[in-house]
């Protein structure tokens, strides 16, 4: 049976991801599990939760910061998948008590306009198809204590937690590669880059989603958000903090946490 | 205190223009302070100035605290900038392979004279034509130096290199200004102007102040180099150096 269509696996990942049992990688019951079996796995499990009235907010690249990547020895950046629900306000506590840890990064989102279905999607399609862009937080949340393995990271996504974007602004004119960005967290500036932190440039992000997505018959489609990757080593949160993340010409966006 | 200092002008000058063997000042004047190292750093550069190699302006190093923490100085340091050490943007300019190392930092050129002391950032946004992208091309010394010398010699070596487009004080807010480093195309390392003393006016300021300090002139058309916004990058001759900014442009040189 292929793992994707194993109910039991699936009702025992969504139930990790919602508290119920503890946090365990799912290489414990498919030990062969390839990246491509996760990715499927994801599907399946995104469209559990859709099925139970969620949405799919859109993806997000993990793993492209060009100096995290370096520390972290991620096998390069994987495609997470986000839901509805992880749509977070900028002006209300953000709870992330029950996260054994949880973390902020500053990304540039892209809101499309039109579908992008690859393969071979360009860079040329993918600014064809940007309604407008966000100053975003992602706030990052391993369920589990134990570092997961890359298969893992795919099936969960780290769609924990969520995405937190400020205001929309047009992309005319600006290049992401050389917008900069500073955060702050609880007061304290913890670091800047630029965009060309992240893939060369934030729009190969929305490239590398729309050709990896389209293996798995996921298209991009018209309304999806697309956090393209941090632009700088994330900030370990704790309940209590605040981050602010100011860009260049993007503006600013806040978050703030509880337990 | 004049005589202690012609003097000690006197040895440096003769050490650098006959290339002698390496001394520290410390070791002809084991008592000079930073104070002492200042005085002799602006007089050094005073007789250059009057013997033809004009002060176009001044630069602060060591703004930010990782390259404070780095090399153990406790503050920025303010040094003089030279007409013989600016280059044109797009340049080849004379490098020292395995001692040159290159920062992109923030430019501000004065449309008038800023006179201290108690020179602030809003004074420098007054007194600012506006922000050039920059970058600045120095020589990593071969041996540990005294902080007195380093101060002495700031800078007897390397060199400026100004980009095309000058932003007006009131269309930039440098904080938040990126700034990417490449070497022959790689991306060598990012920031924003938080990184110089969390603004590069307030270097700006820094400069502006320890300048009058010492007897020396802000004076319009003059350059202030506000400091690295990212770990300098070390280069080799061949290499191509490209420094990019949010909304200044962008500046280069070939390394010769």
């Amino acid at each position: 049976m292929r793992p994707e269509n194993d109910e039991a696996f699936i009702a025992w990942l969504d139930a990790q991801l919602h508290g119920k049992v503890p946090g365990a990688d799912p290489l414990e019951k498919y030990p062969g599990l390839t990246v491509d079996d996760a990715y499927r796995v994801r599907g399946a499990l995104v469209r559990r939760r859709v099925q139970e009235g969620d949405g799919l907010l859109g993806y997000k690249v993990a793993g492209s910061n060009r100096v995290v990547r370096a520390d972290e020895h991620v096998e390069g950046p994987m495609v997470g998948a986000m839901l509805k629900s992880g749509l977070l306000p900028q002006e209300n506590a953000i709870p992330i008590g029950r996260y054994p840890k949880a973390f902020a990064e500053a990304e540039v989102a892209v809101l499309l306009k039109r579908d992008l279905a690859g393969p071979g999607v360009t860079l040329a399609d993918a600014f064809a198809a940007v309604e407008c862009v966000f100053p975003a937080i992602e706030v990052g949340a391993s369920h589990s204590k134990t570092r997961p393995s890359h298969q893992g990271r795919i099936i969960f996504s780290k769609f924990t937690a969520g995405i937190v974007l400020g205001r929309p602004m047009s992309l005319n004119g600006l290049d992401l590669r050389l917008e900069g960005v500073v955060a702050t967290h609880n007061n304290v500036v913890k670091g800047s880059a630029t965009g060309v932190e992240v893939l060369g440039h934030p729009m190969n992000a929305v490239v590398l989603m729309a050709n990896t997505m389209a293996q798995y018959e996921e298209p991009l489609r018209a309304g999806m958000v697309l956090m393209t990757g941090s632009f700088l080593a994330n900030i370990a949160l704790a309940p209590g903090d605040r981050v602010l993340m100011e860009f260049t010409r993007l503006g600013t966006v806040s978050a703030f946490f509880e337990a | 205190m004049q005589k202690p200092v012609q003097s000690a002008v006197d040895w440096l000058q003769r050490q650098i223009d006959d290339r002698l063997p390496f001394r520290d000042i410390l070791e002809i004047e084991p008592s000079m302070d930073i104070d002492g190292a200042y005085r002799v750093q602006f007089a050094l550069m005073k007789r250059r100035h009057e013997a033809g190699d004009a002060t176009i302006g001044y630069k602060a190093a060591y703004t930010s605290a990782v390259m404070r923490a780095s090399f153990g100085i406790p503050e920025p340091v303010v040094g003089h900038l030279s007409r013989s050490g600016y280059f044109e943007d797009g340049e080849v300019v004379a490098t020292e392979p395995s001692r040159t190392i290159v920062e992109a930092e923030v430019a501000v050129v004065l449309k008038e004279d800023l006179p201290g002391p108690n020179v602030t950032r809003l004074d420098v946004i007054r007194a600012a034509a506006g922000y050039i992208a920059g970058i600045e091309i120095a020589l990593m010394p071969e041996q540990k130096r005294s902080r007195q010398m380093g101060i002495a010699m700031h800078k007897t070596g390397g060199g400026i290199v100004l980009g095309g487009k000058i932003v007006g004080p009131a269309e930039a807010d440098l904080r938040l200004e990126g700034a990417v480093i490449s070497v022959n195309g790689k991306p060598q390392g990012s920031g924003t102007g938080v990184e110089v003393l969390g603004d590069p006016l307030n270097a700006a300021a820094l400069i502006a102040n320890k300048v009058a300090q010492y007897g020396g002139q802000l004076k319009r058309g003059m350059i202030l180099l506000t400091g690295s916004i990212m770990e300098s990058v070390r280069v080799s001759p061949g290499d191509d150096v490209l420094a990019e900014f949010t909304t200044l442009g962008k500046v280069g040189f070939r390394c010769g």
